[in-house]
């Protein structure tokens, strides 16, 4: 098997959702105005948005969306093809493992992708551009936090009995909303006003925003970031917890639609350099082992994450050209969803620890994200933690890592859990829509909220 | 008089010899002088120079010295430091640490006094040290950044009304290489200009430049700035609503200038300033090295030469730490900024101005809406006004560095190595002090002035922390101001 290359993923940067596509039914008139209503509509109402298509004042608030019933024959056309992933068969010994290790390390994992992969993301060159331009960022920098804590939760949460992967099902009905949000992003963002205009000016490596590029980069940033996390903390899981770990959120990328068939042979990465067909290749995108996702992980990140020279000559002229001479033009945009970021978890701790959100960050991701994101770095003292001699575990029968000294990954771990442990409260006590709801812990989580309000 | 006080026609009051630092043939002097002590002290005195008069292109009669000059109050409008007022001080501070016969700054507050006679010879020797290695980088560093920025500076203030032309812009970039580089040796330098940094200033100084047209002209169009339905509500207010957005907005531009040539400094500094701040650690190294590779070969009979060529390569991930340990040490402890009123030290949260103040001046407190100017529809079919593209660049440009959470917290530099602390640090501070008048004091005594301009070292080094700088006095005749 051979792993994407960096043809492959350039092509792979022109491709959307192409069953989708081909599936929805047409809008008619007004499609991006339809779609423009169903962003609004989601972020008011969360994902879910048919759920909520009954409830008084709706149908005022987005006349389009009640127009001729089209919002539910577009869900409708999205379930379909996720009932069809789910007649395919699921993994599900290990989508339920997954969900135990999510309910054992749920703070772990909620740090790591907080402190880590949220920012990790920020730092992608091209990425961070369609992030800066569909977030409210301004006017409510944490809901999108809060709306990735919450997607995070529904999906990886156990249910108290059944299984939270039926067709019916709270993880089901979430992946469904995200694809369809995902559409929605595309259409707004590719249709032309009225004028000839576009409504956003991306560049031209986003010509198809959310692409499945940026997709498969995300679906390994919230698996393989989060073992690397882990491992920063001192917990290593065997190799048959991380893969299936790895295998659910495979799973939850069939259902967003990320290496679908169609989108692979779009971007023709299922032919060979002769034009003779590899379908074995498919094996290129959903690696079956931890490794190899990290090597492709790998792979992503090298091409996503250039290094910094703010006002440089860079290697890559055309980019340079585009700049004036600043390799800056991804960064700004990352370093300001960053900074909401931080103003969003700083702003839930408490007085003393307010920097704990930066510091743990600056520990928790690779120098060229820090570099990327002007992190800064630590003081003396966690600086000195981070650098004490380590030990090394190992993790299959030939593999060891090197872990961080026991002292440091446990400051680092509890400070990580901290910030983790007031970001839910906050996003619990909340007072903005939509609510933020733990699956299975409703009227704990309503308890919880009304402690926070005034 | 040269062609900037001739385009001056009188309009405003020079105080001692203003146009002469503000020269092109006294720039040129400058940087050809070949004494680095020299240098430096008349480097600090031409940013003092260029600060003032860049304040008069933009404010005129508002600027600090015309309203010394003319006995008027400083607190009746803002004033607005430009990026020179700033690299004022910060040159005044650096010039301890090029020249020999002084202890770096912020070594005096670190030290207690009887430490202090006992290690100054070894602060001394280690600065000696290597060739000189640390003044050599800091001087040519310092070189490089004086002489881009004051050409470009000058290239402006003596343009016509209608900008710089293709032309002189090519003039101006090829004489600033020509002067940054070192084609003596054929070796490339570590401090040097390219087209990215060149650009970015002449677009910074383009920014000064809309700050020096929304003085002139914001009260007589705003809709210029504000697009007609917003300038039409503002030419029916009070004549003070608008000076105050218009100071606003002069206040804005301002700042994304500093901010800018900020960025592109320290991007030309950045690797002097690793090579500073590395150099202990690497000295200690050394020795090491040497050490060990002598007793190797007297008592293990390993030759000198083979363990010399390894050991750093073996000790390079300890070596790296301890260079990151000792560069938060002296960030922490020994750098320092000296501004007249003020001392302030890196490793440290930028404090307020004033405990009862607001941390930043209100014109630049809330930097995505002007004052007083209600929002933008953005959505009517007309043009982004000019102001809301400039305040959205604007907060983008600061929100990219800046990493406090408010007042100030979160400001400190741990690593002074690394670019994005510095610039953390740096917003801050510009942002914090960008109206604080003291600023535009001058560094050197009328004497020293005149010693510097006939090349003779002056008698003080200008420098706040040690006393050597007093304030102008209001309403005192022109000739005999410093």
């Amino acid at each position: 098997m051979t792993g994407l290359s960096d043809n492959d993923l350039q092509a792979l940067r022109g491709v959307g959702d192409p069953p989708l596509e081909a599936r929805l039914p047409p809008i008619g008139d007004g499609g991006p105005e339809f779609w423009q209503a169903y962003l609004g509509l989601a972020g008011r109402r969360g994902l879910d948005v048919c759920a909520h298509l009954d409830d008084p004042g709706v149908a005022d608030e987005n006349f389009v969306l009640s127009k001729g019933g089209a919002l539910r024959a577009v869900w409708g056309a999205a379930e379909d093809l996720g009932r069809q992933i789910i007649d395919e068969g699921l993994p599900y010994r290990q989508l339920d493992h997954a969900q135990l290790l999510f309910g054992t390390y749920g703070q772990e994992i909620s740090a790591a992708l907080l402190l880590a992969a949220l920012p990790e993301a920020y730092a992608a060159r091209w990425g961070s551009e369609v992030l800066y331009a569909t977030g409210p960022l301004r006017s409510n920098p944490t809901r999108r936090v809060r709306g990735t804590a919450q997607f995070l939760a529904t999906v990886l949460t156990p249910p108290p009995k059944g299984h939270v992967w039926q067709d019916t099902g709270r993880a089901f009905r979430a992946v469904t909303g995200l694809r369809l949000f995902h559409h929605a992003v595309r259409q707004v963002f590719t249709a032309p006003r009225a004028d000839g205009a576009f409504r956003y000016q991306l560049s031209p490596e986003n010509e198809v925003p959310i692409n499945q590029e940026d997709l498969l980069a995300t679906r390994l940033m919230f698996s393989i970031t989060v073992f690397e996390v882990l491992e920063k903390f001192g917990i290593v899981w065997p190799e048959d917890s991380q893969l299936a770990y790895l295998q659910a959120w495979y799973v939850i990328g069939r259902f967003l639609g990320i290496g679908s068939d169609a989108a692979l042979d779009k971007a023709g990465v299922l032919v060979g350099p002769c034009g003779q067909p590899q379908p074995e290749r498919r094996a290129a995108v959903e690696p079956p082992t931890v490794a190899g996702a990290r090597a492709l992980l790998e792979v992503l990140r090298r091409r996503q994450w250039p290094g910094v020279y703010p006002f440089r000559q860079t290697s890559e002229f055309r980019y340079r050209c585009a700049t004036g001479g600043r390799d800056d033009a991804s960064l700004v945009q990352g370093r300001n969803l960053l900074r909401a970021l931080l103003q969003g978890l700083s702003g839930a701790m408490p007085a003393r620890s307010a920097n704990w959100p930066l510091a743990v960050m600056r520990e928790l991701v690779p120098p060229v994200v820090g570099y990327r994101l002007a992190l800064g770095s630590n003081g003396a003292v966690l600086s000195a933690l981070n650098n004490l001699p380590g030990r090394r575990a190992p993790v299959a029968r030939f593999t060891a890592i090197s872990l961080p000294n026991r002292l440091g990954a446990r400051l680092l771990r509890e400070m990580a859990n901290e910030v983790a442990r007031n970001s839910v409260v906050a996003f619990l006590q909340s007072p903005d829509p939509p609510a933020f709801v733990v699956p299975g812990l409703e009227q704990w989580s309503v308890g919880v909220a009304a402690r926070g309000a005034p | 008089m040269n062609n900037l006080a001739e385009k001056a026609g009188g309009a405003f009051v020079t105080t001692a010899w203003i146009t002469d630092f503000v020269d092109a043939g006294w720039i040129d002097e400058v940087v050809a002088t070949a004494d680095t002590d020299l240098r430096a002290h008349r480097v600090a005195l031409t940013h003092h120079y260029l600060s003032r008069m860049i304040d008069w292109w933009i404010a005129g009669c508002d600027s600090v010295w015309s309203r010394l000059d003319h006995q008027r109050s400083l607190a009746a409008s803002p004033s607005n430091a430009n990026w020179f007022t700033f690299a004022t001080w910060a040159t005044v501070t650096v010039n301890r640490d090029l020249s020999l016969r002084r202890t770096p700054a912020g070594t005096a507050r670190l030290l207690p006094a009887p430490l202090r006679r006992s290690l100054t010879p070894v602060l001394l020797h280690l600065r000696a040290s290597d060739g000189q290695r640390i003044s050599r980088a800091l001087s040519w560093a310092q070189r490089v950044v004086f002489v881009s920025t004051a050409r470009i500076a000058l290239a402006w203030l003596v343009s016509p009304d209608g900008g710089i032309d293709e032309a002189t812009r090519t003039e101006v970039n090829n004489s600033v290489t020509a002067a940054a580089s070192w084609p003596a040796d054929n070796q490339p330098v570590i401090v040097s200009v390219n087209n990215g940094h060149l650009n970015g200033l002449w677009e910074a100084f383009g920014y000064y430049a809309e700050a020096r047209a929304v003085h002139a002209g914001f009260e007589g169009d705003p809709a210029a700035w504000l697009g007609a339905k917003r300038g039409d509500n503002l030419r029916r207010s009070t004549p003070e609503v608008r000076t105050r957005v218009r100071d606003a907005l002069v206040a804005r531009y301002v700042l994304r200038a500093n901010l800018l040539i900020t960025a592109i400094e320290q991007d030309i500094l950045d690797e002097a300033v690793g090579e500073v701040l590395d150099q202990v650690p690497e000295l200690a190294t050394r020795t090491l090295v040497r050490r060990a590779a002598l007793w190797g070969d007297r008592y293990l009979k390993v030759p000198r030469e083979i363990t010399a060529l390894q050991l750093p390569f073996q000790w390079r991930p300890a070596t790296w730490r301890a260079a990151g340990m000792w560069a938060r040490f002296l960030t922490d402890q020994v750098l320092v900024l000296a501004l007249p009123s003020e001392t302030l030290r890196l490793g440290r949260d930028v404090p307020p101005l004033d405990a009862s103040q607001p941390f930043f001046p209100p014109d630049l407190y809330d930097l995505a809406t002007l004052p007083l100017v209600g929002p933008v529809d953005t959505d009517d079919g007309q043009a982004v006004p000019k102001d809301v593209g400039m305040t959205t660049a604007l907060c983008d440009f600061v929100g990219a560095f800046d990493r406090t959470r408010r007042d100030g917290l979160g400001s400190a530099a741990r690593d002074w190595r690394r670019y994005d602390e510095r610039m953390n640090w740096a917003a801050t501070l510009l942002r914090s002090r960008q109206q604080d008048p003291t600023l535009y004091w001058c560094p050197y005594a009328q004497e020293d002035q005149a010693r510097l301009r006939r090349g003779e070292l002056p008698h003080g080094g200008g420098d706040p922390s040690d006393f050597e700088v007093t304030a102008p006095v209001t309403g005192l005749p022109t000739q005999y101001r410093i």
